[in-house]
């Protein structure tokens, strides 16, 4: 299994943990993850998702025109659902990744 | 702001793509903005648009198709309004010269054909903008796309000849209504399209008809007079038409 397969199913919580930061545009999320050291064979999968995280009322977004001109562009903000959503992730992968270390260590 | 052209071709095609599968199209223009900005950031980075897509384009757009939503609209009010549209002129050709028998066969299929045709020509869209298709392939497309429709309208007119399937003949007053009806559809869509010319287009085709109707001149002129008239409102909407081309440019 390559790691971006790996990644695209906690894809969903490194955005909520990108996003809760600070609000934050496409572009920016991307670079955070990179930052961090997770990098995506396509980045644009996260519009996708973050399509679908907006449906489930996760996030809001707020359209700004740029200083410098050009097309708007769009902020992504954590509503309170998504916040309990980030909260509900840490603990589910607080488990999976204990689960995984001891696996792999053989314990 | 300037892309480079892998991307503004993938972007023209995902558009194409996201059109001919009927998605929401506010939807869709939000996305495809995000993306252009995304590519024309990524692009000043030095990355290309492989980076952001993925190796395959197609995937990509799968992937986008199932989050965007369906424009339930377009098989509820697009599909059966431009239908009607095109039974009402099949329609007013007949009930203006007070032809009142309709075949079963012409009726059915005659709708049948279209649905057919609308379902072939998005599909061939989907599949030309998901594949990188050589430029012979996508020509022979769409000639064939282009002959198909009119080959199966011309099989209904032929088997009609041939095959005899129960008729339907309308009362002299249900004729009157027909041609009203008809009159109705050609307002609703200009009103819904906000475009008179589902209006001009069959008032040009359908009232020197009736007109030289009443008028006492021989067959043959009648023809050359609607002919001529045909030609000419043609020949202007394309000169308006290149004018408004002119003028975007």
């Amino acid at each position: 299994m390559s790691s971006s397969q790996l990644l695209k199913g906690i894809l969903e919580g490194c955005l909520l943990a990108v996003i809760a930061e600070r609000e934050t545009y496409g572009y920016e999320m991307v670079e955070k993850l990179a930052s961090y050291g997770f990098t995506m064979v396509s980045e644009g999968s996260i519009y996708p998702l973050l399509l679908r995280m907006k449906k489930e009322g996760l996030v809001t977004t707020t359209s700004k025109t740029l200083p410098s001109g050009g097309p708007k562009r769009k902020y992504y903000k954590l509503t309170a659902e998504g916040h309990a959503e980030l909260e509900d992730f840490k603990g589910r992968w607080a488990v999976i990744s204990t689960s995984m270390d001891n696996i792999l260590k053989g314990d | 702001m300037t892309l480079s052209k892998e991307s503004q071709t993938f972007l023209d095609n995902l558009r194409i793509y996201l059109f001919a599968s009927n998605k929401k199209e506010a939807e869709v223009n939000e996305l495809m903005e995000e993306l252009e900005d995304h590519l024309y950031e990524a692009e000043q980075n030095g990355k290309n648009v492989e980076h952001i897509i993925g190796k395959s384009p197609k995937a990509y757009m799968k992937e986008i198709e199932t989050e965007v939503e369906t424009d339930g609209r377009f098989w509820l009010i697009f599909v059966p309004l431009i239908l009607l549209n095109a039974f009402a002129y099949l329609i007013m050709n007949k009930a203006i010269a007070d032809e009142r028998d309709y075949s079963m066969l012409a009726l059915i299929g005659n709708p049948l054909v279209f649905i057919i045709t609308i379902l072939l020509l998005f599909g061939m869209y989907r599949f030309i903008a998901a594949n990188k298709l050589s430029k012979k392939v996508t020509a022979m497309l769409y000639i064939v796309m282009g002959f198909a429709p009119t080959a199966m309208f011309t099989g209904i007119l032929v088997a009609d000849l041939f095959i005899e399937t129960p008729m339907l003949t309308i009362s002299p007053a249900m004729n009157i209504a027909v041609i009203i009806a008809a009159c109705f559809i050609f307002i609703a869509a200009a009103l819904y399209w906000k475009a008179w010319i589902s209006v001009i287009v069959p008032a040009v085709l359908y009232i020197p008809q009736v007109i030289l109707r009443f008028i006492n001149i021989n067959e043959e002129s009648k023809l050359i007079i609607i002919l001529s008239i045909i030609i000419v409102f043609s020949l202007s909407l394309i000169i308006w038409q290149l004018r408004l081309l002119k003028k975007d440019k």
